[in-house]
């Protein structure tokens, strides 16, 4: 049983071909481009045309095999929009169904209609558990051209009311055809993938062109994933970083921070380092005073070898009136983060000298009390995660995705 | 074996349990019941089309074995489609509906004629697409409504396709693909519920061989 | 799995083995003990 039915145009007698008898209703006259309808067993001329046959890339009545199934091309539309034109071709394969593919200035998209339909509102749908947003650009789509045979009435300058659904580089799109609504999915295909396929060759080499922000090589969209290993390595990092602090061990002292002088070598107290390497955070909690700083020198020296390794803290805290009101401005409690310290035994000192503000002058000892003296609680403790090595980390692994995203955003609008 | 009242030729019944049969040698539409047969009037050939199922093709649904044994082409303002009538091992009886190269499998459900929805259609009121009806917590909308012809038919099939019989078709969709299909005619009014289905999901054998295409290797 | 993401893992992969080396090594660039050429020979000792 041959699969074609023949036919001749009512306008301009050419002989056609109906591939898709049966389920086709109109079909495209290739030589003089009008319209016919082929529902039923006579051929009705719906709109006469007589104009030169247009050229597709696809011819319709060729074959070839897409993703492992033949097909036949048995439809071409063009359409435009304002702003340009593309193609939509019509597949079929009677043991199969048809596909949609559609070339748009060199890129090629395929499109299998669904069989279970999306739910949503104008804004987004969901189709089998994903989101699709409403995409940006709507086209208002107007049909040029019409060759070969398609399974609902086309018509030359009918004017589609589609709208289409975005997610990553997929997109769902509507139709409304004879009442009817239709929802087609649509994916991203290598331009060799069609036209190797139906047997042309490609003037211009492969679209290579891949940068970081656009991503060509698959339709599943490598973002979700990018913050992803991204959290994951966050989250690893940071467990890891806390197994990796160590035993915490505190030594703690309250000195004292004369005015004038420094009073030096106040002992905070001994701490030991069990592991290879550990970090040691010194915290300085200045007593209630005002108008006042204090610095601090802080020595860290190994029992072993003598050696110490200094640091610095300063408390401070000034308030006054101005006209404005009243000010408050810096910070009574301080800490210095020593990293590096190998394993052993240490003893920390402090050095201390108070410091009077706006004028560094040692507030007069009257003779019965004694010369003001400030208390700083200090104390040294083993085993502090460095929380600014975290933070970088995570910018630095989350710069990429946000990035990406943030160039996303910018390209839709 | 019966033998065809108009033409004498053998009348091959597939299935035994609807009433009409179209002669395929001299397309008369003939009634059985018991050993009797009448021939009551002639049936239009069907047209040429590139349909991959024909008499005799059988699927397989979730573990049912079905059959077909007839068709009927319908045509309406804005085309035509076919539905082939099939009988399933189980005895029961299925319509498969063929549209854009999909297919809907279907199964009575007088049931969902209760319905107020269904009632307006029983009662002759016309129904319009977008309304809604709720079938096992899904909800089914209106996608089309169709007054179709018959166009012609083959095999066995339940009501008489004479030329002229009409009936009015409304096709529900469920989005997670069910399909509900309400059909009102001059003897009433019946509800087929299914789903949409990939000429592949139905697992069938037997199906037609068309010259220039191969049959794909799992539905030989 | 696009090139930019392999791309992207190696590059996590990196930062990841530095943190934690980092972190070994109780290495931070935010740390403030001065090290270096005041303390060097024999580092100052304290008395």
């Amino acid at each position: 049983m041959s699969g074609v039915r023949s036919v001749s145009c009512p306008n301009c007698g050419g002989s056609l071909e109906v591939r898709a008898a049966g389920y086709s209703a109109s079909l495209g006259c290739r030589y003089c481009g009008s319209i016919l309808d082929v529902s039923r067993p006579e051929v009705e001329l719906v709109a006469a045309y007589n104009r030169e046959a247009t050229t597709f890339t696809l011819p319709p009545g060729s074959r070839g095999t897409v993703f492992g199934t033949e097909w036949q091309v048995v439809g071409a539309l063009r359409r435009s929009d304002g702003e340009g034109a593309w193609d939509e071709y019509l597949l079929f394969n009677p043991y199969v169904g048809y596909r949609w593919p559609v070339a748009s200035e060199g890129e090629w998209q395929f499109g299998t209609m669904l069989l279970d339909r999306p739910q949503g509102d104008a804004d987004s749908v969901t189709w089998r558990g994903a989101r699709y947003t409403r995409a940006m650009h709507q086209p208002d789509a107007t049909t040029e051209t019409v060759v070969g045979e398609f399974y609902w009435r086309v018509a030359r300058g009918d004017r589609a009311r589609c709208s289409s659904y975005e997610r990553g580089h997929d997109s769902l799109s509507r139709e409304e055809s004879d009442g009817e609504v239709n929802w087609t999915l649509l994916v991203p295909v290598r331009a060799r993938e069609i036209e190797g396929a139906f047997g042309l060759k490609r003037d211009a080499p492969a679209n290579k062109r891949q940068s970081l922000y656009v991503s060509h090589a698959d339709h599943t969209d490598d973002l979700p994933r990018m913050f992803m290993i991204a959290t994951v390595a966050a989250i690893v990092v940071l467990a890891l970083m806390l197994a990796l602090s160590g035993p915490t061990q505190r030594a703690a002292a309250i000195i004292k921070a004369p005015f004038g002088s420094t009073r030096e070598g106040q002992m905070i107290g001994t701490i030991t380092i069990e592991r290879p390497w550990q970090f040691v955070t010194i915290h300085a909690q200045g007593s209630d005073f005002e108008n006042r700083w204090v610095d601090i020198d802080y020595s860290v020296v190994d029992r072993a070898t003598g050696q110490s390794i200094d640091g610095y803290g300063l408390v401070e805290h000034y308030s006054g009136r101005d006209s404005d009101g009243t000010w408050s401005e810096g910070s009574r409690t301080t800490k210095t983060l020593f990293g590096r310290l190998p394993r052993g035994i240490y003893d920390i000192y402090a050095d201390a000298q108070a410091h009077a503000w706006p004028i560094d002058e040692a507030p007069q000892a009257s003779g019965w009390n004694a010369p003001e003296v400030l208390d700083v609680r200090v104390e040294a403790k083993t085993g502090s995660v460095p929380w600014g090595n975290f933070w970088t980390l995570l910018l630095l692994l989350m710069a990429v995705p946000l990035l990406v995203t943030w160039r996303r955003v910018r390209n839709r609008e | 074996m019966i033998h065809c009242p108009s033409c004498g030729a053998d009348l091959a019944v597939r299935d035994g349990a609807v009433p009409y049969t179209t002669c395929a040698h001299c397309q008369s539409l003939v009634l059985r019941e018991g050993m009797n047969a009448e021939a009551i009037g002639k049936v239009a050939v069907v047209p040429f089309d590139v349909s991959p199922v024909q008499l005799g093709t059988s699927f397989t649904v979730e573990r049912l074995h079905m059959v077909t044994v007839g068709r009927v082409r319908w045509g309406w303002s804005a085309g035509s489609w076919n539905e082939w009538f099939l009988r399933a091992d189980d005895g029961s009886a299925r319509w498969l509906a063929e549209a854009m190269g999909m297919f809907m499998l279907t199964v009575e459900r007088p049931d969902i004629l209760e319905r107020p929805l269904a009632q307006i259609l029983v009662h002759g009121g016309p129904l319009i697409p977008g309304c809604e009806l709720e079938i096992d917590g899904e909800a089914y909308q209106a996608t089309d409504v169709k007054d179709a012809q018959c166009l012609g038919s083959e095999g066995d099939l339940p009501f008489p396709t004479l030329s002229g019989w009409q009936m009015t078709n409304v096709d529900f969709r469920a989005p997670g693909g069910g399909a509900l299909s309400l059909q009102r005619d001059s003897e009433g009014t019946t509800a087929w519920l299914g789903w949409w289905f990939e000429l592949a999901g139905l697992a069938p054998k037997g199906l037609r061989e068309i010259e220039g295409w191969t049959l794909p290797e799992a539905m030989r | 799995m696009s090139w930019r993401l392999i791309v992207f893992i190696l590059w996590t992969v990196l930062l990841v083995s530095g943190a934690l080396t980092a972190s070994y090594y109780a290495w931070s660039p935010f740390s403030d003990e001065a090290r270096g050429s005041h303390a060097f020979y024999g580092g100052s000792t304290h008395k």
